[in-house]
Order: structure tokens, then sequence, then C-alpha cells
């Protein structure tokens, strides 16, 4: 197969990543991004792309521990590098405070984020209602930067981008050797995964640059995590919502969480509230499968259900996403030798 | 009881501001007033970037460490107020970058979770071989000055715009106590051979990615004179001048390269930042603060000036300790004064 035509469904930080990594892994590749939604739309554009992992109960901890390292690393030389800023890319030091002592004290990241350790008692004072809390540095990617420089280097790699909603995977079979279904919460839909369920969260982006540090409660509902022009503060976890309507009692409700953890936020001037649908799964789906009809057969990749996770992983899930495209690749050269005899 | 304040930096305001709340209460009589040349934002104070961070040692000098703790004390009492945005006050990390091992600084233990850097962290910093990070404080001086300055003016404290010759001209106004505050100015008062300029250029930058403060170190050059990055609310100060002796306040392209190079080396990033501004400034250094009263004999009167200037590039690090030590100075001139029958203190 001299130019496998691949078309990845979706466009968020999963979809334009995964992309990317096979324009890296196949050269000879000619890939297409379809999607319904671009930059600023996203449900990656909502979400305040910190690199704090969440745990998926179903996925192996080793895996889950792969990926994150590989998208820090990876994030890591970015952030380091003149490139930074456009993409997006920063660290950012902050605490994480328990109102009780966690059963899991170390969390499996924290040997890959940087100098992970205990607060002190001193730093714990700012928190009188928290009796432990963990310090640690890691990365952020900003909103729609991260994304449009994912888009450009995507350009520059002559991959092309369409708007259009794909309803059904089979709609590109013609024009398409593999298909990777990037979809997101678009995956309920688009291959009827009933494993996959939303959960919503609101959030407010709000102008207070004095933030500099994030701070986030280990019950993962409140949140602060300033970005390059904004800081978002959440947050809600509402399982089964799919409403994507901002809700004022909820805006209320954030605000005022959010200012019992940093009251200088009293100030922050310029609120923006935004809802995203995590896309939540009991372990991501990172798989390949062949759909067949009628004789027809369509190598699909699947890279979805990173439901509050996505930034956390995403390099990782798309270097395996890539490498299952290689595999469908050599199928399909194996099987055309085949068909040649 | 007219009590003169020369300077209208971050330590003439807030001298000012400690003795009024100290003292207004139990001396009726008590007139403030603030003279200066120049005010926010045309101050010392107002250029720079308003990090809470003394030297690397403190060469002996205990009470010095005292004065900065207690500013930090003081200054994270406030962060839990509403006013701490209005203060431009708030928490920030970083990085202190060395070429060699160093050994802990005086101030480990008052900021906030004191490390040494993994050598992970050290990856973002190549050249540098070990570091430390903490959690400090920013206190901007273009919100700090204007948000004291307003403090005074609703304590009925008058201001004056006005270059003040000596002690002597406001003494012969009925002036009955100065505070001397003027800064790197100082040796126009009252000659002053230890107190030098420590000239420092700096370009202010957007580059809002940045969250963390870095500072280098070069062991042989001395204190600011290694490139240095701190992130402001709006804007990020890029420097990493000392120049010991140098009165020139005119932004010069040699240390703006020198500057804007070191910097972009340090952080590669910041090659993409927008310029917005330059500003030289005269850090009044001194081997060690002047703060101390002295006594002048103008005929049969005694009048007293209490000395509070030569902080150097740690003025704002050590501003409250000091106003503090001057307020006590103030107690004991009107203990003698008799103004006060006991020394202001916890009631028992």
């Amino acid at each position: 197969m001299a130019s496998p035509k691949v078309a990845v469904v979706g466009a968020g930080v999963i979809g334009l990543s995964t992309a990317l990594r096979i324009t890296e892994t196949c050269p000879s590749c000619s890939v297409t991004v379809l999607s319904d939604q671009f930059s600023p739309n996203t449900t990656s554009d909502v979400a305040a792309g910190m690199l704090i992992p969440h745990t998926y109960p179903d996925t192996p901890i080793h895996r889950q521990k792969q990926w994150f390292k590989e998208t820090f690393t990876y994030l890591f030389a970015i952030s380091n590098s003149a490139e930074a800023s456009e993409a997006g890319i920063h660290l950012v030091s902050g605490w994480q405070v328990f109102k009780s002592t966690p059963k899991e004290e170390l969390p499996f990241w924290s040997d890959i984020v940087l100098g992970f350790r205990a607060m002190s008692e001193a730093e714990l004072l700012k928190f009188p209602q928290h009796q432990f809390g963990q310090a640690f540095t890691t990365l952020r990617c900003d909103c729609p930067p991260y994304l449009l420089w994912l888009e450009k280097r995507l350009k520059a790699a002559g991959t092309q981008l369409y708007t259009r909603k794909v309803a059904d995977l089979w709609e590109l079979h013609s024009e398409y050797d593999i298909v990777v279904n990037c979809a997101g919460m678009g995956a309920q839909q688009l291959v009827g995964d009933k494993e996959l369920f939303p959960v919503r969260g609101q959030v407010l982006k709000v102008h207070a640059p004095w933030v500099k540090q994030f701070i986030r409660d280990g019950d993962g509902l409140t949140y602060i995590y300033p970005g390059i022009h904004r800081v978002t503060l959440g947050g809600t976890r509402e399982k089964g919502s799919w409403s994507l309507s901002p809700d004022a009692g909820t805006t209320r409700d954030i605000f005022d969480r959010c200012c019992s953890l940093e009251p200088s936020l009293q100030g922050a001037q310029d609120i923006e509230v935004k809802v995203g649908l995590r896309p939540s799964r009991q372990c991501v789906r990172v798989q390949r499968e062949v759909l067949s009809q009628g004789g027809v057969k369509l190598p699909v990749v699947h890279n979805y259900g990173h439901g509050a996770g996505g930034f956390s992983v995403h390099r990782g899930t798309a270097n395996e996403a890539a490498h299952l495209v290689g595999e469908c690749i050599s199928a399909l050269q194996g099987s055309s030798w085949r068909a040649k005899l | 009881m007219r009590v003169a304040v020369i300077g209208a930096g971050v330590i003439g305001l807030s001298s000012a501001l400690c003795i009024h709340e100290q003292f207004h209460g139990l001396v009726p009589s008590l007139e403030l007033e603030v003279y200066a040349d120049r005010f926010t934002p045309h101050t010392t104070s107002d250029g720079a970037a308003g990090l809470w961070q003394p030297y690397l040692s403190d060469h002996g000098n205990l009470q010095e460490t005292l004065w900065n703790k207690e500013t930090f004390d003081y200054l994270l009492g406030h962060m839990h107020s509403a006013a701490a945005k209005e203060m431009g006050l708030f928490l920030i990390s970083g990085y202190n970058l060395f070429t060699e091992p160093v050994p802990d600084p005086s101030w480990k233990n008052i900021v906030l979770g004191f490390r040494n850097l993994t050598p992970k962290e050290l990856e973002l910093f190549p050249g540098y071989s070990y570091g430390w990070f903490n959690t400090a404080l920013m206190l901007e001086g273009r919100s700090y000055l204007p948000w004291l300055t307003n403090r005074l003016t609703q304590r009925g404290v008058k201001f004056f715009h006005k270059k003040v010759e000596s002690f002597q001209e406001l003494f012969s106004q009925g002036v009955d106590v100065v505070l001397n505050c003027s800064g790197i100015r100082a040796g126009d008062l009252q000659p002053d051979p230890e107190l030098q300029p420590g000239r420092g250029q700096i370009i202010k930058v957007l580059a809002p990615w940045v969250k963390h403060f870095i500072i280098t170190h070069d062991l042989n050059s001395g204190i600011y004179s290694s490139p240095y990055i701190i992130p402001g609310s709006e804007f990020t100060v890029l420097g990493g001048i000392y120049q010991h002796g140098n009165w020139s306040e005119e932004n010069s392209a040699k240390d703006h390269k020198s500057v804007w190079d070191s910097c972009c080396r340090l952080l590669p990033a910041l090659q993409k930042a927008k310029i917005v501004a330059e500003w030289s400034g005269l850090r009044p250094a001194r081997r060690s603060v002047r703060l101390e009263r002295e006594s002048i004999r103008l005929g049969n009167q005694q009048a007293e000036v209490i000395h509070n200037y030569g902080h150097g590039g740690f003025g704002i690090t050590i501003h409250w300790g000091c106003a503090m030590a001057a307020a006590r100075l103030f107690g004991n001139i009107l203990q003698e004064k008799k103004q006060l029958s006991t020394p202001p203190g916890p009631r028992l």
C-alpha cells in the first residue's frame, strides 16, 4: 500500500494529537482530520488542560502511568523550547489539598511530575479546612493555543482538515483505508458505545492574572488553574448530564468554593462560563477493530473515552493509536499481497 | 507632635503607616506629613519587580534577617484578606539557580516549602547544576504604593510634593521628628559614604505563560548581576544588572542586550515575548541598613531624626520589619518627650 489514506474523526486534543503522531510514525500516510467542531468549540477548549491524571478504574495502572509519562516528557521538551508560548505549554506549580488524609498518599504519577512532596505545616495554614496536601510542579496545555499549534503542525505535514459531521464510520470506507475514531463524546452515537457516558463539567474562566499557583481539592470538584490569560475555576462532575447550558446557581457555587480556597479571587473580573461533557469510560478505549459489512472490511482504531484525563495522557494514547494504525497498515499490506496470489 | 517623613517609596510610606497605626490613638496631637520629590509610579520601589527575597547571605546581620521574617509573616497574614489584590500581593513559586552547591540561605524557613531542585528540574536550566525551589510572595510596587497612599490619605496624612534640602528646613517649620526614608539620595541630606548606588536595569515584557520566578546566581559577580526573570500580575521583569557606584538612570543599550540575551538563553520561550518597557533604577546599597535615631541640637531644642534608609535590593523584602523598628524608635522619642506614659504594646 503506497500511501495509506487515514481518516481521523475528531479534532479535540485526542484527534489532533493522534493525527499528528500518525504523520510522524507513518510519513507515507495521507492523513485527513474530519470533525464537526474545531477549536475553539471542542470539549478540549473548555478543559483547563492540566497534566494531573485521572485514574481510570479498568485500565491497568502501569499503562496509565506509561501514557502520562510519555505525555509529560513530550510536553516538557516543548515547554523548554522557543515554541512554548505559541504551543501554549507552560509549567505551573501548586497544591492539592485534602480535607482528610487520603488512603493513597502517593499517587501513581508522583514521580513523573516535578518536585512532588507533602505540603508543610506552614503551607497548610493557608487552608484551615484541609488536613493534608501535596505540592508539585506540572505542565499545562493552554487552549485554544495548543490545539491551534497542533493544527498548524498538521497542515505543515500535509494533513487536510475538514469540517464534516460523520454520522457513521461506514461513510468513510470508500475514501479511506483506515479510520481512527477520536470522536470523544460523539463516539456514543458514532459507534453505539453504551459504556461511554458524559460527566458534565461547568467551569468559569476569569481574569485574575495575579494567581500564579494552582490549587486543587483532592476531591476533584474544586480547582483553580491559572492559564496564560485566564484562570479556570471549577467545577462540577455531573454524571449522565448532557446539558451544555451554563447553570447560574452552579456558577455561584463554583465561585464561592474557589474563593474559599483563594480569597483574592473575589477581585476576579470578566467571568466567562463554559460547559463541557467529559467523554467518560471505565477505561480509555485504545483498540483496533475491523468492521465488516457485506464482505467489505473497514479497519478502525479507536482512541476515545478519556473522561477527565484527556490532556494528561493524550500523547501516550496517540502513540498507542498510531502504533495500532501501523498494525492495520501491515495487515492491509499482508492481505493485499495475499489477494494478488 | 508634627512628624515629617522624607521619601515616598516603600520605606517612607510604610513607616508612615506603621507609625500612624500605632500612635494616632495615643497621641491626639499627632500630625503626620510625607515629603517627597518623587511619588509612585516614579520611585525606586516602583521599578522593583516586587519579589520578597533577601540576599543569599545575611553576613551575620541577624537583625536584618528578623526584619525580613517580620515582613514575610506580616504579608502572609494579609494573603487571606480581600485587600491582597489591591495591595498587589500574591503567592509565587520559583527557582534559584547556581553553578555549584551553596549553603542554605538564612531565609529557608521563612519562605514556604523550601527545598533543593531535583535532577529533572535542573534539566530545565542547562549550565546550572544546583538550586532551590520555594514559594514566596510578590508585592508589586505599582499597586502597593498607591494602596499605602490611600490608607495614609484616609488617615488624614498630608502629602507634599517637594524636595527637602535639609532636616533643618523641616525643623524650622515646627516639625518635631523627621523620618529620613530618602533612599538613594539620603546623602543629599547628610553625607554618607557608605551609601552607594547599585544600579539596575530591567526590561518589562509580556510573557503571561511564565508562572515562576527564576533567579540565577553567579557567586563571582555578585547579587543581581546574573539573569533573573520575575513574572508580575501584568508584566514579566527581566533583569540581571548590578553596577556598584553607577549613578546613571539612563537605559544603556549594552545592558539591554546583556539582559535580553541572557534571559532568552535561560528561558527560550522569551524570544517570542513582546517588550513593553525598559527602566533603570538605583538600589540604595549600604553595608547594612541605617535604622537609628539621631538627635540634632538646634539652639536650645533637641530635634530628632529617625534614619531608615540603605535597603539596597531588598527594600520590599525588609520594609515592614524596618517600619516596625522605626515605630519603636518613635515610641522611645515620645516617652522621652513625656508624650507617652507607657510604651505602646499589649495591655496587661
